[in-house]
């Protein structure tokens, strides 16, 4: 097999937003800079970001980054580490600022100013009242955010390496990272980036689960690569399922249609999130939504013939405002739902949407992890940002609209971080003699292998395995048995066999590859559930109930901790969560209500 | 490249889209109605297989016109297949 070294100041793995974020930071700093990406970058999955970008920007009325802060404090449940989100929050005008000068087309008001609209969760003075907060370009926030980016790119000569998979990453015997491995899809042949900085910015793994949002290529690479070099996954128990995917189809709604007057009602017709939330009522946060839903199916009063979705209603909205701030909301309901909801609400199910959790980075992106005394360290030349990373700001669970602006504002933390750190640290590291040796051999072992188990089948007894057992009500028992479900379907991820073993564009031999992703990251969800014996945001479990004591089940006095898991053995160690700002004081610890 | 290779970048571009929605719709049509089409429709598709997502999803889902008259045939079939799904669903 031919292996090739390139080399490069920094490697970014990942063209999304976090990915094209950093890469300006870089290149603009005159640094030789490499971005690899399964597609070509304008393709990544940010485009489907529709909603906007969260920022205390004032412009449609009062707001502060303290209030913003609150809300996602409040909204993470308290598992956020408060020095990385004030961090985010007071950076969030500075990200929208930037993206105007790289030319984004954000939706203006009358004068001229960019128009905010109201999104689960964003409320003004502390938890008051819902807040206009979101920024967006018509319904194409994500895919204006990635044209303005990569072209910025373009222009400070970012060399792109498109329909390049990393495989695995390198690190030199004293544990830092000096490159990545990967595959060039139109050769099949392996190739070693050797680099003093190396980023991560490869999105989620919503393909973890049989019913989701996200789109094929959320594989979870980044969190694979990391755990099989060694360093552990945080917070991986908590996954955010959005309120209103299309039943069936997992094709998201977005909370934007909420936020113009959209109400979920059950069979009876009643707008039950009146009961739930009393005062945020449909805009309450994701997972409150979530779980009222998944309540009034479990409780009978679901719609259909098997009672087994709720109905979003927008046919109280005058049509032209459907159109006008909701494009491509009636085109999606009419061909993945069949209906179109001008004359009849639309069918919707809560579905898996969004990782909390990912590689543990601090507020400056660089990922972090234990070091044997009790500390955790930095992993010199490493750093991670958007929706593959911890940082951690989004906590037990993340408010929309704060993930574009995480990957916007962690991005160019990780770009900064790396031009600081690239300053002091002129030479590369040594490349260990077996650099390549992981990816080749996993390659060897899939080529070789005969009688194993089919990809399709792996994916399947994932995506079974992970809806069946970790789902938006967890139950301890289930959990118990999902554990030993999924460390079966490993051995079957740990033995797949390809019939196709050709060197170019083999496409059985890249998804063989990106499934021994999926496991790792499965593994670490269904383990991180089973071991937290409480409920906090997004994990709610039966056992774990909503007390006096404990209030909506959540127990900070064992559990006000992050998990880490780390792949050899399973372990789990638990991290402290950072109750402290930058500058500003703690948010107290409250129980979470809307 | 071979045929086969062909195929499998073709296959790979429809099925690692930005929006899941096209994920579904060109997966679904690479599988059930490429290989029955002309030459001229099969080159077409590739070429629509080429386009940004935020492109075709609106001609796909009946929002714009594809201008194009070599592409607009298979958009129409695109249209066709996912009216059926919703027939279907
Ligand atoms: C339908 C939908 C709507 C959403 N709407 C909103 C919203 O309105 N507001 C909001 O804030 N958030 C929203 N989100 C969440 C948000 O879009 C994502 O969290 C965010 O875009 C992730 O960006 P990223 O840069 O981390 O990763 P991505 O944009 O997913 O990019 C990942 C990149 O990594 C590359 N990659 C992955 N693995 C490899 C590998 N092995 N080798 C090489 N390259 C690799 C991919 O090719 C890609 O370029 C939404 C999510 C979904 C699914």
């Amino acid at each position: 097999m031919n292996i090739s070294v390139l080399k490069f100041d920094a490697v970014i793995v990942g063209a999304g937003g976090a990915g094209l974020r950093s890469a300006i930071q870089l290149s603009e700093a005159g640094l030789k800079t490499a971005v690899l990406s399964k597609v070509f970058p304008t393709r990544s999955h940010t485009v489907a970001a529709q909603g906007g970008v969260a920022a205390a920007l004032g412009n449609s009325e009062e707001d502060n980054w303290r209030w913003h802060m609150y809300d996602t404090v409040k909204g993470s449940d308290w598992l956020g580490d408060q020095n990385a989100i004030e961090y985010m929050c007071k950076k969030a005008v500075e990200a929208v600022v930037d993206l105007e000068h790289y030319g984004m087309p954000f939706d203006r008001t009358d004068n001229g100013r960019i128009y905010q609209r109201p999104f689960g969760g964003h409320m003004s003075n502390f938890g008051e009242k819902p807040v206009r907060r979101s920024c967006a370009a018509a319904d194409r926030t994500g895919h204006a955010m990635l044209h303005a980016m990569y072209q910025r790119n373009v222009k400070a000569n970012t060399q792109f390496f498109v329909e390049w998979m990393a495989l695995d990453l390198i690190r030199d015997s004293e544990g830092a990272v000096v490159g990545v491995s990967a595959l060039e899809m139109e050769t099949g042949n392996i190739a070693v980036f050797h680099a003093r900085a190396v980023i991560f910015a490869t999105g989620g793994a919503g393909r973890i689960f049989a019913s989701s949002t996200n789109a094929f290529i959320n594989t979870g690479d980044g969190l694979g690569m990391a755990a099989r070099a060694g360093i552990p996954l945080e917070d991986m128990e908590f996954w955010q399922f959005h309120p209103t995917g299309v039943a069936g189809a997992g094709v998201l709604i977005t909370e934007g249609v909420r936020g113009e007057g959209g109400i979920l009602r059950n069979s009876d017709g009643e707008r039950f999130m009146e009961r739930y939330a009393p005062t945020a009522k449909d805009l309450a946060s994701r997972d409150v939504v979530s779980r009222a839903t998944a309540t009034e199916i479990k409780e009978g009063r679901g719609c259909g013939p098997n009672k087994d979705y709720v109905l979003l209603d927008i046919t109280h909205l005058p049509p032209a405002t459907i159109m006008k701030r909701l494009p491509g909301i009636r085109e999606i309901s009419i061909q993945f739902a069949s209906v179109d909801p001008i004359k009849a609400p639309i069918p919707v199910v809560p579905t898996c949407h969004y990782q909390m959790g990912g590689i543990p980075t601090n507020y400056t992106s660089r990922v972090v992890a234990p070091n044997g005394n009790g500390d955790e360290e930095v992993v010199s030349g490493f750093y991670a940002a958007g929706e593959c990373a911890c940082a951690s700001v989004h906590g037990a669970n993340r408010l929309g609209t704060n993930s574009l602006l995480d990957l916007l504002v962690f991005g160019k933390s990780a770009g900064d971080s790396a031009v600081a750190d690239l300053k002091a640290e002129k030479a590369h590291r040594p490349l260990p003699a077996d650099a390549e040796d992981m990816a080749r051999s996993r390659i060897a072992a899939l080529d070789g292998r005969k009688d194993g188990t089919s990809v399709y089948e792996a994916r399947q007894a994932i995506a079974r395995a992970m809806q069946d057992h970790a789902g938006v009500f967890r139950f301890a028992d289930l959990l118990r048995q999902g554990v030993a479900r999924i460390l079966e379907v490993e051995q079957m991820a740990r033995n797949l066999e390809i019939k196709d073993k050709s060197k170019v564009w083999n496409t059985a031999r890249i998804e063989a590859l990106e499934t021994e992703n999926l496991i790792e990251v499965a593994k670490a969800t269904m383990i991180s559930a089973e071991a937290r014996k409480e409920s906090r945001g997004a994990h709610v479990r039966d056992d774990a109930p909503d007390t006096p004591e404990f209030p909506n089940g959540r127990n900070d006095k064992d559990w006000l901790k992050h998990t880490l898991w780390f792949r050899e053995g399973n372990r789990i160690e638990y991290k402290p969560v950072c109750m402290t700002p930058l500058t500003v004081e703690t948010v107290a610890l409250q129980t979470r209500s809307y | 490249m071979e045929d086969s290779a062909v195929f499998s970048r073709l296959r790979w571009r429809c099925t690692r889209r930005a929006m899941l929605e096209m994920d579904l719709i060109l997966g679904e049509f690479l599988e059930k109605e490429f290989s029955g089409l002309s030459p001229e429709d099969q080159a077409a598709f590739v070429e629509l297989a080429d386009c940004d997502d935020m492109k075709l999803w609106p001609w796909v889902s009946g929002q714009e016109e594809c201008d194009d008259m070599r592409l607009a045939p298979v958009v129409v079939m695109l249209r066709r297949q996912a009216a059926q799904r919703a027939g279907a669903a």
